[in-house]
């Protein structure tokens, strides 16, 4: 897939060439929209507000990383559903949603995933989405882009509008939250998660 | 180096500068100093390893959350906010733009063109002659031939409602500039009172002798129209709009008189000047609502952005 020629072919008003660009990040939107908001209707309001707002100004896209143009998007949307919505504790059943064709990034493993491993991975993401759920807002966001992402630091930043040196001291008072959170629901972690064991 | 280690090794100083690291540090984001610095510290130090260990820890659990599923495509119907909407205007726009500007261009062309035969054709016209001498004025008659349907407007045959149709935009000053003796030169762009008062004694004799018949529901959509030229002049030609608003009046004067000619045989002469309305004006006028309606229609589309 070429994309930039969709990307042209959008900025000329083709709209099915845009949807092929949604196919190919909706995936990462939703999932870091999901991220950062803690839950699914959230998450769907602001994946859609953000891929409408990328077409209105698909034109304004001047080259450079498109996913890191329509992240910054989407960080956007993000920001507005957290200004809109009083945030609900995220402790939400959404994260048992898990799509099979899509394992999150670390997940690649020689053998297949067994149906315990599966359902512990579950387990995972539900407490990783609480913990997030304690940072604020910058702080997650921050944490979302890259190590969610795999964002690079600039990346982060461009995506964010922070500098480089706030994005690197975001990410680490998030990670350093984030791990005090973890520690402390430790021995609610399967055991494979758990840090001595692991 | 203002973010060199602390000195004091060990001291909980140096802890906090190695813990406000390790997160760059995982990311392999020091500078090489810094790095040796951290790694240095980290050797001797097992609780900043202990803090470094479950920072990686962290990291990866963060990785492995699995990603949450898809709760429907988010492709965009056809139909939804698109630009093509937004971009019909913004073509239309530059459209509407280009036909303004090409009208205004052939307006001022065409009102050079009218111009420089007038004054090509004497200045007599300044002279307080009776409106028939100025009518037979050759110079709207032997322009006439670059138009088409001129041949058909210059054939004695053409009927008094089909001239008065055509050339109803210059009648305005002829209806104004009484006023416009009495009451001031607001009501229109005389370029000088010189030009109101011959009109006026122009015109005063159409006044009487016009009565007030359907044909005068004509003139106020003509006012805006009759200031187009002089206004184009007044901008372009200062010098000479007297001229031609001298000259300009008279052949209106004619075209309006011309029906209400025939029950006043006494001014026979009359009756036939309105064969003398040039195309060109008819261009002028025709090209000027052309401006304006584009003018018009350019601002609209801009404001509906
Ligand atoms: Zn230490």
């Amino acid at each position: 897939m070429d994309e930039k020629a969709f990307i042209f072919a959008a900025q000329k008003g083709d709209l099915a060439a845009f949807n092929q660009l949604v196919r190919a990040y909706q995936t990462l939107v939703y999932r870091t929209a999901y991220r950062v908001l803690g839950e699914g209707a959230s998450a769907e309001d602001a994946t859609q507000d953000a891929f409408i707002s990328a077409y209105k100004h698909i034109r304004e896209y001047r080259g450079g990383s498109f996913k890191a143009w329509l992240l910054r998007i989407v960080t956007n949307a993000c920001y507005d559903q957290l200004r809109v919505k009083q945030r609900r504790p995220s402790a939400s059943l959404d994260a048992m949603l898990i799509d099979p064709d899509n394992p999150a990034p670390g997940a690649d493993r020689a053998a297949p995933e067994s149906p315990q491993e599966f359902a512990e991975r579950q387990e995972l993401g539900e407490t990783i989405q609480r913990g997030l759920a304690t940072l604020p807002p910058d702080q997650r966001v921050t944490l979302v882009l890259a190590d969610i992402d795999g964002f690079s630091y600039d990346e982060v930043a461009a995506a964010t509008g922070a500098n480089v040196g706030t994005v690197k001291s975001r990410l680490s008072r998030a990670r350093s939250a984030l791990r005090d959170f973890l520690m402390t629901q430790e021995e609610l972690l399967p055991s494979r998660y758990r840090l001595n064991n692991g | 180096m203002g973010n060199g280690m602390p000195d004091r090794n060990n001291s909980a100083n140096e802890h906090v500068w190695v813990e406000e690291r390790l997160s760059a540090y995982i990311d392999d984001q020091l500078n090489p100093l810094e790095r040796a610095q951290l790694e240095r510290h980290l050797r001797d130090c097992a609780r900043c390893q202990a803090s470094l260990a479950s920072l990686r820890w962290t990291v990866s659990l963060v990785k492995q959350a699995p990603a949450p599923a898809l709760p429907r495509q988010f492709t965009l119907p056809l139909p939804a906010a698109t630009p093509s909407t937004r971009r019909a205007p913004a073509f239309g726009v530059g459209l509407a733009r280009l036909a303004t500007v090409v009208a205004t261009l052939l307006l001022f062309a065409v009102v050079t063109v009218d111009l420089l035969t007038r004054l090509g054709g004497g200045f007599a016209a300044s002279a307080p002659a009776p409106a028939a001498l100025r009518a037979v004025e050759p110079t709207s008659v032997a322009l006439a031939p670059s138009s088409a349907d001129e041949t058909k407007r210059a054939t004695p045959t053409a009927s008094p409602e089909r001239l008065l149709a055509v050339p109803p935009a210059p009648i305005a000053p002829t209806l104004t500039s009484p006023e416009v003796t009495g009451g001031g030169s607001a009501a229109s762009e005389t370029p000088s009172p010189k030009f109101a008062t011959q009109n006026a004694v122009g015109t005063r004799t159409v006044q009487r002798t016009q009565p007030v018949s359907p044909r005068a529901s004509a003139t106020p959509t003509v006012t805006i129209a009759a200031n187009a030229p002089s206004a184009a002049l007044a901008g372009t030609a200062t010098q000479t709009p007297e001229a031609r608003a001298t000259a300009t009046p008279p052949t209106v004067v004619e075209a309006r008189v011309q029906p209400t000619a025939a029950p006043l045989p006494s001014r026979p002469e009359v009756a036939t000047s309105p064969l003398a309305v040039s195309p060109l004006r008819v261009a002028e006028i025709g090209l000027f609502f052309f401006m304006v309606f584009f003018g018009a229609l350019t601002v609209m589309l801009w404001r509906r952005r």
